[in-house]
């Protein structure tokens, strides 16, 4: 690892994100420019010719390429043309990747305001579970459905630790309470144990309320160095550590893969907690936004990022000590259990609510005084994870 | 010159005609009939009969290989080479389809004979099996049943010896299928049985008796294709076979499943054949063909290791509604099969892995794995490895019953296991002829051979059948339960 590493060389100036949802009347570009210039208002940006001025480049999260290819996407989106544009794809942590590669511009003092944006457009094309199974993977060889091959890690965990369903409804339960006050979340309504357990199955283990919806949606943010942060921003934030983990695609091919861990999370957690200097992540971390896309996953991660030992999960979850007053509370906005799963929006998505968090204007959900923050992301058939950590400028 | 081996294969299901004939309000008719499931096709079935057939005889051994069936799913491309493949036999052998009759096996078991007895070859593998539509809503989807036999022709000794043939070439009232044609369409039985199907096989037999000076109370078994039990009767009464000598069918268990039921009447024979036993072999379409055949009491070995074909039939779980079958088939025309597109290069390129089902094993570690080999998985060196071919057998390590395929909603969900190979390794397969609720860690799992899906992109020219690997719940568990 290089010896500078991130911390403490990028800030956060502006932050945006779109209602999440079913945004059948909006196309990539609305979507774009809706969290776009939520973003370059917070960093007070007056109009396109300032935002022009100071937006050097752009790093932009997407997976599919409906959604678009190449950096036109924002280009056109956002009528910035002529400036470095990037599209950044790495499965669930595209938008996070977009982010992480938008940091090392600034870190590395090459430009000096960018943004790192996600957007995904997922509702266009149905909505049974993601689309673009068809085309993925080795053609004559089977790929499950990205439910089933989390019901992987959720079976084989039930399995070794006698983890039921109910323990998985706990984690809708909690994000679906926390969504609720959350103007931006797609769904806003509470359920309860019952309704976890008795919805229609979709991989079994996993019903539909142990799913992430399909949502379109996007999410910008406005980076600069700490040095010029306070000429754009006072409320700035500070990003202490960034990394990202790739494992196998195909995890059931490997002979000692054990399903009760994600070894990417395991990995980007160490790298950066190294980074950020974090060594009891209990006890440091406030919030963290953990990538539920299904309720095994939020329980699996919360072991794999240190909150807890192996197994312990349901335990600390019935407890309370992943409520929004908890010890750590995860997933304060909800989740991707309330703002759905719009691939390519999502790192951004809960990179922006970690900067809403710590600078205490959250618009659901307040963790009281938060220090540092979390984001993390995984994605494919867990094999790729980002976690980014965020806290105050010291 | 003799069969030196044999093999039979059934589908793990059937349908009951009552089912049908509720659905239909036709009269009701007693029995079963036997059905493919919904990913097998008769590449797959010829694929399992096959490797029974090949069960205690050394693969290279092997020279040639002719598959027979009027329901072959390729039209043009050899079906016999892709078997050929999937089977792992020598790439210098003979091949070759046999089609468009049920007489086809038999046909294919006359020309192994000549080859070998010219010298040409040693050991033939004849490989035949048969899923016929019949159109629904017709009294034909009482008689049509699916299934799979093999038999190995050699110039060793084996189970029988072949001491000749003869054979009839008719173009008279019988079964046809036009290349537009889904369905086989026949004029009424009556007259193609009395015009076509008793003048041919009786005259098969007769001449195969007179060339071999038999007489009818000298024949010990006789086994022959018959459209329906009454008129293989007729045949038996023409031709005054002893009662006991007259081989069943298994018409009320099977149906008529076409092309390879004079093998498969054939392998109930080689179940108890005893030394200097008299033999009859007759297949039909078209005309016939007799073979005749001496028992050399050799059987019983091999017959240990062959799953019987009374014990297959009991072995065949029960449709629980007509409806299933209908859907299985794809003959519900808002029901689609699974497609996918796959390019006819990477089948080929791929061919070791996704048809021969082999993986590594690492020369540095030792870690069994597949599908990838250049680099190790588990400890990254770089070509320096052996091919290992993949065991048939393994236990479930994680599993998840998918109700999403191919991002569509089924009720119905499909089991995807992830496998732990016996002597190491895993792979991903969906489990088929199961039923899904009864799914654990833990299970015994075989690996089978079977369409994944049915192709995909018509205008760029890649829809060749996904053929590939499932398992199911492993036949050595459901005998110990």
């Amino acid at each position: 690892m290089g010896k500078k590493g991130i911390r403490d060389r990028v800030a956060i100036i502006g932050g945006g994100a779109t209602k999440f949802g079913e945004r059948w009347d909006m196309g990539v570009e609305d979507l774009l420019i809706e969290a776009g210039y939520e973003a370059f208002n917070d960093a007070g940006f007056k109009d396109h010719d300032e935002i022009e001025n100071t937006i050097e480049a752009i790093w932009l999260g997407n997976q599919y390429w409906f959604t678009g290819l190449a950096g036109v996407t924002a280009a056109d989106s956002l009528k910035l043309y002529g400036k470095p544009i990037t599209r950044v794809e790495n499965f669930c942590a595209s938008g996070m990747d977009a982010f992480r590669n938008a940091c090392f511009a600034v870190a590395s003092g090459v430009n000096d305001v960018v943004l790192a944006c996600g957007v995904e457009k997922l509702m266009d094309e149905g909505s049974s579970g993601l689309p673009g199974f068809k085309q993925m993977g080795h053609p004559l060889l089977p790929l499950p459905s990205a439910p089933a091959m989390f019901c992987f890690a959720a079976t084989r965990s039930f399995h070794e630790h006698g983890w039921t369903k109910e323990d998985l409804a706990r984690v809708a339960v909690k994000n679906h309470k926390n969504g609720v006050k959350h103007p931006k979340a797609h769904f806003r309504r509470a359920i309860t144990i019952e309704d976890a357990m008795n919805a229609p199955m979709i991989a079994d283990p996993l019903g539909r309320y142990d799913c992430c919806a399909m949502s379109d949606g996007s999410a910008a943010l406005v980076i600069t160095t700490p040095e010029l942060a306070p000429s754009f921003n006072s409320d700035y934030i500070i990003v202490k550590a960034n990394a990202v983990a790739v494992e196998t695609a195909t995890p059931w091919y490997d002979p000692k893969f054990d399903f009760i861990k994600f070894p990417a999370t395991r990995r980007a957690a160490e790298l950066a907690y190294h980074e950020a200097g974090v060594t009891n992540p209990a006890q440091e971390i406030s919030l963290a936004e953990v990538h539920d896309c299904f309720t095994i996953t939020e329980l699996l991660n919360c072991q794999d990022l240190g909150f807890c030992e192996i197994g312990e999960a349901p335990t600390k979850l019935k407890e309370g000590f992943f409520n929004v007053d908890g010890q750590v509370a995860v997933n304060p906005s909800g989740g991707l259990k309330c703002f759905g799963h719009p691939i390519g929006a999502t790192g951004c998505r809960m990179i922006w609510e970690c900067y809403k968090q710590l600078q205490g204007k959250a618009l659901g959900e307040q963790v009281k005084d938060p220090n540092l923050a979390l984001a993390h992301n995984l994605g494919g058939a867990y094999s790729v994870c980002s976690v980014t950590i965020l806290g105050h400028p010291d | 010159m003799s069969i030196k081996s044999w093999g039979t294969y059934l589908p793990g299901y059937k349908l009951p005609r009552k089912k049908i004939g509720e659905a239909w309000d036709f009269p009701i008719v007693p029995g079963t009939k036997s059905v493919a499931n919904y990913d097998e096709d008769s590449i797959t079935m010829a694929v399992e009969a096959g490797l029974e057939c090949l069960k205690g005889i050394d693969l290279k051994s092997v020279d040639g290989l002719f598959f027979a069936s009027t329901t072959a799913p390729y039209a043009e491309k050899l079906n016999a080479s892709l078997i050929t493949t999937v089977l792992d036999l020598n790439d210098d052998i003979l091949t070759n389809d046999f089609l468009g009759t049920t007489r086809a096996a038999t046909t294919a078991l006359r020309v192994a004979y000549d080859t070998i007895k010219a010298g040409d070859a040693k050991n033939i593998l004849i490989v035949t099996s048969d899923k016929r539509d019949p159109e629904p809503l017709t009294m034909y989807e009482y008689a049509f049943g699916d299934a799979a036999a093999s038999v190995l022709v050699s110039s060793e000794p084996g189970i029988a010896n072949i001491e000749g043939y003869y054979s009839i070439s008719t173009n008279t009232v019988g079964p046809y299928r036009r290349s537009f044609d889904e369905f086989v369409r026949t004029f009424e039985i009556k007259v193609e049985t009395k015009l076509n199907y008793t003048d041919s096989m009786v005259r098969a037999f007769k001449g195969l008796m007179e060339k071999f000076e038999l007489t009818p109370d000298k024949v010990d078994k006789a086994a022959y294709y018959a459209p329906d039990p009454r008129f293989h009767g007729t045949i038996a009464k023409i031709m005054k076979f002893d009662k006991k000598a007259v081989v069943d069918p298994l018409w009320m268990d099977l149906s008529n499943v076409g092309t390879p039921l004079p093998f498969i009447s054939l392998a109930t024979v080689f179940e108890k054949v005893k030394e200097g036993q008299n033999i009859l072999l007759g297949g039909y379409g078209d005309g016939a063909d007799a073979f005749y055949l001496t028992g050399t009491g050799s059987g019983k070995e091999l017959s240990k290791d062959r799953m019987k074909v009374k014990k297959r039939i009991r072995k065949q779980k029960t449709l629980d509604n007509y409806n299933t079958y209908l859907k299985n088939r794809y003959l519900v025309k808002s029901k689609k099969p699974l497609t996918r597109k796959a390019s006819p290069v990477l089948i080929w390129r791929e061919a070791l892995r996704v048809h021969k089902l082999y993986g590594i094993k690492c020369k540095n570690c030792g870690a069994v794995q597949y599908p990838n080999w250049r680099a190790c998985m588990v400890c990254g060196a770089k070509d320096n490895w052996e091919l290992y071919k993949l065991p048939r057998h393994g236990t479930i390590y994680t599993f998840t019953l998918d109700h999403l395929i191919g991002a569509e909603y089924f009720e119905t969900p499909v089991p995807r296991c992830v496998i732990e190979l016996d002597g190491g390794g895993r792979i991903l397969l969906n489990m088929t002829d199961c039923n899904p609720y009864e799914v654990k860690i833990g299970d015994k799992v075989d690996i089978i051979f079977r369409k994944l899906h049915e192709g995909g992109d018509l205008e760029q020219h890649q829809n060749m059948i996904g053929y590939y690997y499932k398992c199911k719940p492993s036949v050595k568990k459901a005998e110990a339960e």
